[in-house]
């Protein structure tokens, strides 16, 4: 097993898109399991980071239940959603819909929540490598790859690292659209050392997992709104 | 740091060559570094400026009145009918007037201070917005030059467009009377010839070939927002 700090010498070579970087971490003996203490120790700085950075927000920005109440009260009024017709009062009450706003107060969280991240960081981060690990090392296998899992996942552990960015920017925004780019970016290059794939190939392989979660995405909100329009009078 | 400093201003004047030679010098890392530092230090001015007009309701309220006058000459040369046109700087107004009452609400640590805060944060946050829009940009024009033939690798080319922030560090004189309207088109243009540049130099495709690599991203997010601008206008 290598140390930590072994591992946390190749994140700088990975963000720099140096992709010996990759064929380092397949040379290791157990590189699946030195990906998961790689993940699980840039979750913890992350969870650390957001932790503080909700508690900042929170004390910063005016609190979401007066948002709620002022939105909730003088959308409607608003004329371009008069001009929607009957839709405008279905749309309002859509916009007060509950989920809507625990969802929100998950992204601008009170100090309790935001110490939640603390657990939930770590775990999520390392939910999200093996879920995008997994599946991308089986549609690699399909395009031709020859990497063991455990090569592949090692190899995209390395490619979690841009996610640092994130503590100097811990709210959704373009700075994620960017943040996610770059983890992509990295991803194409460990799968492409994992596996020994061409370009093209590689690049299906980071892509096509992202297109399923973002299908299933999209297809999860459309059906969560449409419930929600339904159940307004 | 002579040769670093003839570097940047050579970039500055678009001598091709430099692109060359930061490939082979401070390469993506001083990129990096160059691309971050400029759009921190660009932004701390604009957190401040910002900070203090929000706290002053006068500037706040001169500042929303200028935005839908602004928007109101400006779809007056639009091809939209002029009852379209008053519909839609209406809701303008109306929006902002929400806008700014949401902004009015009480802040745990109050007013000041959370204005300060969140200024704070946007500027840290700065650099990574706009690595928002070179990142993805680059990628797609890289992805488009490979598929085209391009044998140039990912770090050689990233490393030198970066240098396309230099202009933006006279940004913030936006904020001087009477430079708004000058400056940012300005920086914006002469930032892109820096990108096209470093770009073109360092794609290893030939000309034609390395403008459609650059231009047709650009085409399609042109025609995505587009058709976005004007769905947006004829709703509202």
């Amino acid at each position: 097993m290598q140390s930590i700090a072994a591992l946390v010498a190749l994140v700088p070579r990975a963000l720099l898109f140096d992709g010996d970087a990759y064929l380092e971490i397949k040379l290791w003996a157990r590189p699946a399991r030195d990906g998961a203490r790689l993940v699980l120790a840039l979750g913890a700085v992350l969870g650390i980071a957001g932790a503080l950075a909700g508690i900042l927000g929170w004390a910063s920005a005016p609190a979401l239940a007066d948002v709620r109440r002022v939105l909730t009260a003088e959308l409607a009024a608003l004329p371009l959603l008069q001009r929607l017709g009957p839709l405008a009062p279905r749309l309002a009450a859509a916009l007060d819909w509950s989920p809507l706003w625990a969802a929100a107060a998950w992204v601008r969280p009170t100090p309790p929540l935001a110490l939640m991240r603390l657990a939930l960081g770590p775990a999520a981060l390392l939910m999200a490598w093996l879920s995008y690990g997994l599946t991308a090392h089986a549609v690699a296998r399909l395009l031709g790859g020859r990497a063991r899992p455990g090569h592949t996942l090692g190899c995209l552990a390395l490619a979690e690292g841009p996610r640092l960015l994130l503590i100097l920017a811990p709210f959704p925004g373009l700075a994620w659209l960017g943040i996610w780019a770059w983890v992509l970016a990295a991803r194409f290059q460990a799968l492409r050392a994992a596996h020994g794939l061409d370009g093209w190939h590689a690049f299906w392989a980071a892509v096509t997992p992202v297109l399923v979660g973002g299908a299933l995405g999209i297809a999860a909100l459309g059906w969560s709104l449409a419930a929600a329009l339904e159940g307004v009078p | 740091m002579a040769e670093l400093l003839s570097l940047l201003w050579d970039a500055l004047r678009l001598e091709r060559r430099v692109f060359a030679s930061w490939q082979s010098g401070p390469g993506l890392r001083g990129g990096l570094v160059l691309f971050f530092g400029v759009s921190f230090l660009v932004a701390v001015p604009e957190a401040i400026v910002w900070t203090r007009a929000h706290l002053d309701l006068w500037t706040l309220c001169t500042a929303r009145d200028r935005l839908v006058e602004r928007t109101w000459d400006q779809l007056a040369y639009s091809p939209f009918p002029p009852d379209v046109q008053r519909t839609a700087t209406t809701n303008l107004a109306a929006v902002l007037e929400l806008a700014s009452r949401l902004d009015g609400l009480p802040r745990p640590v109050g007013q000041r201070t959370g204005r300060i805060l969140e200024a704070t944060s946007g500027a840290l946050a700065a650099p990574c917005r706009r690595l928002g829009l070179w990142l993805p940009y680059t990628l797609a024009v890289f992805a488009l030059a490979k598929a085209l033939g391009s044998p140039a690798r990912l770090s050689q080319v990233l490393g030198p467009s970066a240098l396309y922030v230099l202009p933006h560090l006279l940004d913030p004189l936006r904020l001087l009377p009477g430079l708004g309207s000058i400056i940012i088109p300005s920086t914006t243009v002469w930032g892109a010839a820096i990108y096209i540049a470093a770009i073109e130099a360092t794609i290893g495709l030939d000309r034609p070939r390395a403008l459609i690599a650059l231009l047709v991203p650009g085409l399609v997010i042109l025609t995505l927002a587009a058709a976005l601008v004007s769905g947006a206008v004829l709703l509202l």
